[in-house]
């Protein structure tokens, strides 16, 4: 009984930390070069990111400051950007990374 | 939300905001840069000069036909909806596309997906503008943050994507020719610029091609079940969403499953230009799966929002069943590709030449 005990708590404490190391996130601040145009003619948003921070699988980015415009860009907007990086676990990284096949539908799905 | 400036001022619609979620992929970069392609440089450098040309510069150019009043266009809601879509996939593709041009070494693969960044963009803003004209606004707020970045091997994204612009083809065109014959059903004037829009995906897909032909192993051994798996991929994932979407082609006068089965035939043939298998659409089989899966799919929409443990047994059930079919399906024979039955290009399509052939 007690060994049985034992063993359920070790289990979730292993799976606690195996779920702490999972969902662990490192922030990396920068500064970013940000491409907008949004119009008739083209509609893009390219971030050229400072080269130590590589997005990798599981990642998350956020751009800090985006323009105001109302609908419309006129030509291309190019600025500059404190930019965020939420960097995934080794763990999380590596889960995306091998388990993206079940989210193809994304990929291949066409209007 | 944003206030856009030049919305037709007449429409009765409140101003709507798009639903714009863009997919955000990763992809190992290093082994794309890897790619030997100078035994087949010549060709490759073709292809860019394809794309240099720009053959599509001029043609979204708007026309007096998009300041008409379309309060009461019939499927309102579903187009806007389509044009959504159609923005998300451009806009995800020409980021997709972009990265690789960053991340790439190779001056004819870094410019040639330099020029496919620039017509997925080039589609997305005309589908933005079109939006605008509904009065849907687009709020760029929501593209400040890049979440959940997906990882593809670089072999998934050369096969998911060949046979994505391979289907965006084969759909435009297929909608095109349809409305060619019946206008009475053209609901929208976007659809007037399908036809030679659809030769820029078409274009995209012939690049694959040739990336993929440069890669002879991509198409041997193992990874011909990897083609079929995303050959059934493509289809399938057509097939049940516009299942759900019948009343938009309806509203076009397309049956939808008449409309999928054609697309799907066409993209079939297209494909024996690379692959060395397509999958048996002709078996009575194939169809028969496939209808089955998209009643089982309704009946998980039909589900949806009870969240009772019955419920839910019966959603997994229908899902288990979904999957039977698909594996079922997966199972059937291929059919080779053969010179008898290899995709010959489209008419009047430019294709690459050998000098020696010239």
């Amino acid at each position: 009984m007690r060994r049985g005990l034992g063993a359920s708590l070790l289990a979730g404490a292993a799976i606690a930390a195996l779920w702490h190391w999972y969902t662990r996130e490192t922030l990396l601040r920068g500064t970013a070069t940000v491409h907008l145009q949004s119009e008739h003619e083209h509609f893009h948003l390219h971030v050229d990111l400072p080269s130590a921070m590589e997005i990798e699988p599981g990642d998350t980015l956020i751009i800090e400051t985006m323009p105001e415009v109302a609908g419309e860009t006129h030509g291309e907007i190019t600025y500059t950007s404190p930019v965020r990086v939420h960097k995934a676990s080794w763990l999380r990284r590596n889960v995306i990374k091998r388990s993206s096949i079940i989210e193809i539908s994304e990929l291949v799905e066409h209007p | 939300m944003e206030v856009m400036p030049d919305l037709n001022s007449t429409t009765r619609h409140a101003l709507q905001e798009a639903i714009l979620q863009p997919r955000f992929y990763t992809t190992d970069f290093d082994e794309v840069d890897k790619l030997r392609i100078a035994h087949m440089q010549e060709e490759f450098a073709w292809m860019m000069r394809e794309f240099e040309r720009d053959y599509n510069r001029n043609h979204f150019v708007r026309n007096d036909e998009f300041l008409a009043d379309f309060d009461d266009m019939p499927a309102r809601q579903a187009f806007i909806e389509f044009l959504e879509r159609s923005c998300t996939a451009e806009f995800s593709g020409c980021l997709l596309y972009a990265e690789m041009y960053k991340h790439l070494h190779d001056p004819i693969l870094r410019a040639t997906f330099k020029y496919m960044s620039r017509d997925e963009g080039r589609h997305a803003g005309f589908l933005n503008k079109t939006m605008a004209d509904l009065n849907v606004a687009l709020n760029l707020r929501v593209l400040q943050t890049r979440k959940r970045y997906t990882h593809f091997k670089p072999k998934f994204i050369f096969y998911a994507t060949y046979l994505s612009e391979k289907i965006g083809y084969a759909r435009y065109i297929t909608i095109y020719r349809h409305l060619e014959r019946n206008p009475q059903y053209m609901i929208h004037p976007i659809f007037k610029w399908f036809e030679q829009w659809c030769n820029d995906e078409y274009r995209h897909g012939e690049f694959f091609a040739l990336l993929m032909r440069s890669q002879p192993e991509l198409l041997q051994g193992g990874n011909v079940r990897w083609i079929r798996f995303f050959l059934l991929a493509v289809y399938a994932t057509m097939y049940l969403n516009d299942a759900s979407r019948a009343s938009f082609y309806a509203a076009m006068g397309l049956n939808w499953r008449d409309y999928d089965q054609k697309v799907i035939r066409l993209c079939n043939e297209i494909v024996t230009q690379v692959f060395p298998v397509s999958l048996p659409i002709d078996n009575p089989q194939f169809y028969r799966n496939l209808d089955a899966c998209v009643a089982y799919n309704s009946q998980i929409a039909a589900l949806a929002g009870r969240t009772d443990p019955l419920a839910q047994a019966q959603k997994t059930r229908l899902r288990a069943a979904i999957a039977t079919r698909l594996y079922a399906t997966y199972q059937l024979t291929p059919i080779p590709t053969t010179a008898a039955n290899i995709w010959q290009g489209l008419p009047n399509f430019p294709i690459y030449r050998t000098s020696t052939a010239a």
